[in-house]
């Protein structure tokens, strides 16, 4: 038997009463007048959910979303037609409703349970989980008002999730609360629907439904329109409803763009090649991010290719302007902002989501994606690359119709870089973000228009051809030596053996310690690579000391010859410098000529690094082994200065293996560089026997 | 498994109401703790002031009517009953502790939907647990008042003069409840319709207090029809009971008893009737 039975549902709100005003013009009349307008919430729905299902709810504003969610919460019964739930409902609708400002947490706990429908028994007996899970820790015995609005809703979500009911109905819980709280929802509530836990959820967004949902239910000016898969539901919500004025789509060829409320969905042909978060923006204002979506959208200008629309927000004196146009199978999407009046953003950031099924990136560097782990809660950076990288490859699997997406990013100022994100595991998909994080100069943003970035979006691109033009912007900045290939990037070089990546974490680096700080190469601002002749050439400027690092990587005789300039602007003292090269966790064995040993397994305690020989003479290498992985030897040798090899294990968290060439200047102190360029290393990577 | 049905013509029935309320008396226990500790939460003396506030109520009202205006007016307002002479401020204190009962729990109940509209809105449970967990907390009012009268009562005439009144004044008690009760469920669902409703109980209050006799005797030199008219007010039977019972320990007369019985009856299905007539669709009123 179904667990929901909503049976021809009509819901007619009449004005309210009390706002029927004796003293105003329509005066008497109107307290006895019949026939009032009417609003019509809901008409004549029907549907039923089955244990252990879980229902989505999508449509626009004021579709009777929340109407329907109040009447199966029992909040309100509907004017015609009947509901039937058989069991007991939680809707995370009432987050902390019924919390009273003056009683403590631990009362307001046991109040609320009782509200929700649990007897004492049961709320002593998951009183502590709640508490855990809300953490909420000492405070549970102060009141309520002395809570933030963050630790009241916490407190609330804990005690609905643990109230063990047949039925959850969750209404936009997720837009409340800080991100960690967000993600922790998702969560929970994804551990619920993996307990077979019947949930009707309604959303804004779109991707928990599809990714939460067995069932999507589309309602449209409170009448029902479909209710397929949440996959159909969702694409036939963003297609169909474009009558809408935040809605708009708009296409050329087979490039097709769906604008709606601050949100863009891209198809190609019949398939949707964005994830369904979309395209989006989010200006951040004082630590609190406001996502594109939440604003108050109206379409102001439409074409058949094109459309432009303009969302305000309601919390941040900020509009959004967007210019949307579909041509040569591109999307142009320029974004842009005016204030009303001097407005401070710490963040502006446009991001596309796409769907899992993109595994590999190329933007500076090459890679995969790693998956996204299941209960994953935090958003992971996979890589973030140089301001001056301009354009981006997502590569879908082999196994998918995706297109390659190309991404190319016109910034109106220097401060956007373009950064690939693994999402949590309940969004589940690769987010490119075009972020700009504004210094606190930068931030204050004066009253009119400012421009910020138009992005492009390009879907033509052959797989063949996607994959030529990754490898022949790679071979740019790369160096190969036999089978090694060494790449360098930002401040760090990665060397591979055929497909395997050799280094890990920190890579090969450099560090300058001067007045007692250190200087770590991937710290300062590099320019891009360049190719000059058989070498691959970078220059790295230090913001914080009058000094620049330039860098040559060239192949050698079984590996590569790597030099490392310093440029001093001025006259700069150096206490104590290194060339150090991180490796794969999987190598256990090092030597040196005069010693050698293991590295032994990395310590949960253990967060500074660990130096693990004891012989500083100088000698003129030290090399790493690992079973099945070519030996790697850091040979400074060809330097004019003598070297001390060390060999080291990073702390537990970057868990790497490291080899180090360190110069410690004598007993004097520091070592002088005057004004111009010096070589101050020079060496050698093997890679193998 | 419990089952619901959400449908007006379900959830509106009056028959469900009991045992609606039987299945959610912890609830409606720890509406009414949640009120009484909220209240005085921070308050120095804390729950104190939940016997205090009576007392106090009641001492000044003695002080009031009992010295100030008597003096002031040369003429005696009541006092005697049953050919007993008793000291005004127990005579006075008989009247206002059950007007004080009815006053309380009306003002309350009227009020009750609307002060906890964050909970109705949100949350279903059964909605009389609202504005009766405000009558339980007039009925400890009540109880609180009764013990002053007790301690008054014996202080100023003597341990000895309590008698079966203790047991009587429950009994009256019991025929007071379902009125107010049936006041408190109706006032407490147009208040949600029509904020007026609570404006007019406070007047209504206002008058009823002079239009029963707590500060005077039955008023039974009035002309027989203008008599008539005022024991129309069961509230003017419920006084006279209390008195009977506790100023002169004995079994109140039937006719005190049998009328406010009557409408109390009344007006509690009534009450129960047009509360459960718009309970349902209050989220959508408030």
């Amino acid at each position: 038997m179904a667990l929901i039975e909503v049976e021809n549902v009509s819901k007619v709100y009449r004005p309210q009463r009390g706002s029927r005003v004796l003293l105003s013009r329509e005066g008497l009349k109107s307290l006895f007048a019949r026939g009032h307008e009417t609003v019509t919430a809901l008409q004549d729905i029907s549907f039923e959910v089955d244990r252990g299902e879980a229902v989505g709810i999508i449509g626009s504003n004021g579709s009777g979303k929340s109407t329907l969610l109040k009447l199966l919460a029992g909040v309100t019964v509907p004017t015609t037609g009947r509901i039937t739930v058989r069991g007991r409902v939680a809707s995370l609708l009432e987050l902390g409703a019924g919390f009273h400002p003056l009683l403590t947490g631990r009362e307001n706990i046991y109040l609320n349970a009782r509200i929700i429908g649990m007897d004492r028994a049961h709320t002593d007996s998951v009183f502590n989980q709640i508490v855990e899970f809300s953490g909420i820790g000492e405070f549970i015995d102060n009141p309520v008002n002395t809570y933030s609005s963050g630790m009241f809703v916490r407190l609330g979500f804990a005690v609905a999730v643990h109230a063990d009911p047949d039925v959850f109905l969750i209404d936009e819980v997720l837009a409340v609360g800080d991100e960690e709280f967000q993600r922790r929802c998702r969560t929970r509530i994804g551990e619920l629907k993996e307990q077979a836990k019947t949930i009707v959820f309604v959303s804004h967004d779109l991707n928990i439904v599809n990714m939460l949902c067995n069932r999507g239910i589309l309602l449209s000016k409170g009448r029902m329109v479909s209710r397929k898969t949440p996959r159909e539901t969702i694409e036939y919500y963003l297609r169909q409803v474009g009558r809408d004025t935040g809605i708009h789509r708009f296409g050329a060829g087979d490039l097709e763009a769906v604008f709606c409320h601050g949100r863009i969905s891209l198809f190609k042909g019949e398939t949707e090649t964005t994830a369904p978060a979309g395209l989006n923006m989010q200006v951040q204002s004082m630590g609190q991010a406001h996502p594109s979506p939440l604003a108050e959208w109206e379409v102001t200008d439409h074409g058949p290719d094109r459309c432009q629309a303009r969302g305000r927000y309601s919390r941040l004196p900020v509009t959004l302007l967007w210019d949307m146009r579909v041509a040569d199978a591109k999307l142009r999407w320029r974004a842009a902002i005016e204030c009303d009046q001097e407005t401070t953003l710490d963040v502006v950031s446009g991001y596309s989501f796409w769907p899992a099924a993109y595994t590999q990136f190329h933007a500076d560097l090459s890679g995969s994606f790693p998956d996204i782990v299941s209960g994953s809660r935090n958003w992971t950076s996979i890589i973030q690359n140089a301001p001056t990288c301009r354009e981006t490859i997502a590569m879908p699997d082999v196994s998918t119709t995706l297109p390659p997406a190309v991404v190319r990013i016109e910034p109106a100022n220097e401060r956007f870089t373009l950064q690939w994100w693994n999402t949590d595991y309940m969004l589940g998909c690769r987010a490119l973000e075009v972020g700009a994080y504004l210094p606190r100069s930068e931030a204050a943003f004066a009253k009119g228009r400012h421009e910020l970035f138009t992005l492009e979006f390009d879907l033509s691109l052959a797989r063949a051809d996607g994959l030529a033009r990754v490898e022949a912007r790679e071979a740019e900045r790369s160096v190969t030596s036999g089978q090694a290939s060494a790449l360098m990037h930002m401040g760090m070089i990665r060397i591979s053996q055929g497909p395997r990546l050799l280094t890990s974490s920190v890579h090969l680096h450099t560090q300058f310690k001067i007045a007692n700080l250190w200087n770590m190469s991937p710290y300062i601002q590099w320019g891009a690579a360049q190719r000059q002749g058989r070498c691959v050439c970078a220059t790295g400027d230090s913001t914080r000391y009058p000094f620049r690092q330039h860098w040559e990587m060239e192949p050698a005789a079984g590996g590569f010859e790597f030099r490392v300039w310093l440029e001093a602007l001025e006259d700069i003292e150096v206490q104590e410098y290194n060339v150090s090269i991180g490796l794969d966790p999987a190598y256990d064995r090092w030597e040196t000529p005069v010693e050698q040993g293991v590295f032994p397994e990395f310590d949960m305690r253990q967060t500074n690094w660990r130096h693990l020989n004891h012989d500083y003479s100088h000698v003129p290498y030290a090399r790493a082994l690992g079973n099945g992985l070519p030996t790697i030897t850091l040979d400074a040798a060809a330097s004019d200065r003598p070297f001390q090899m060390t060999a080291i294990n990073t702390g537990y968290h970057q868990r790497t293996r490291v080899l180090q060439a360190m110069y410690v200047a004598g007993a004097d102190g520091c070592l002088s560089f005057s004004k111009g360029r010096h070589l101050c290393f020079r060496g050698h990577i093997r890679v193998g026997a | 498994m419990t089952q619901a049905f959400y449908a007006h013509n379900q959830q509106g029935r009056l028959l469900h109401m009991v045992p609606d309320v039987i299945r959610s008396r912890g609830l409606l226990y720890d509406l009414f703790w949640k009120d009484l500790r909220a209240k005085y939460r921070r308050a120095v003396i804390g729950l104190l002031w939940a016997v205090l506030q009576p007392v106090l109520m009641m001492l000044i009202l003695t002080f009031v009517f009992g010295y100030l205006l008597r003096d002031l007016m040369g003429a005696r307002i009541g006092g005697r009953i049953g050919g007993a002479e008793h000291s005004y401020a127990v005579f006075l204190l008989a009247g206002l502790v059950p007007w004080q009962f009815l006053a309380v729990g009306l003002t309350g109940a009227t009020n009750s939907i609307v002060a906890n509209q964050d909970l109705i809105k949100k949350v279903y449970f059964p909605r009389e647990t609202v504005p009766l967990a405000a009558i339980l907390y007039s009925v400890l009012n009540f109880a609180i008042g009764l013990v002053t009268f007790f301690v008054v009562f014996s202080v100023l005439e003597g341990p000895g003069s309590l008698g079966a009144g203790v047991v009587f004044a429950p009994l009256v008690f019991a025929v007071q409840l379902p009125l107010i009760t049936g006041l408190g469920l109706a006032c407490s669902a147009l208040n949600v319709l029509y904020r007026d409703v609570a404006y007019m109980v406070e007047v209504a209050l206002a008058f009823g207090f002079y239009a029963t006799p707590i500060i005077y005797d039955l008023p039974r030199n009035l002309p027989p029809w203008l008599y008539r008219i005022y024991m129309l007010n069961p509230m003017a039977h419920l006084v006279e009971a209390y008195r009977q019972a506790l100023l002169m320990n004995r079994f109140p007369d039937h006719a005190h008893l049998l009328w406010p019985l009557a409408t109390g009856a009344a007006v509690m299905l009534l009450g129960a009737w047009v509360f459960r007539r718009f309970a349902p669709t209050f989220a959508d009123h408030i």
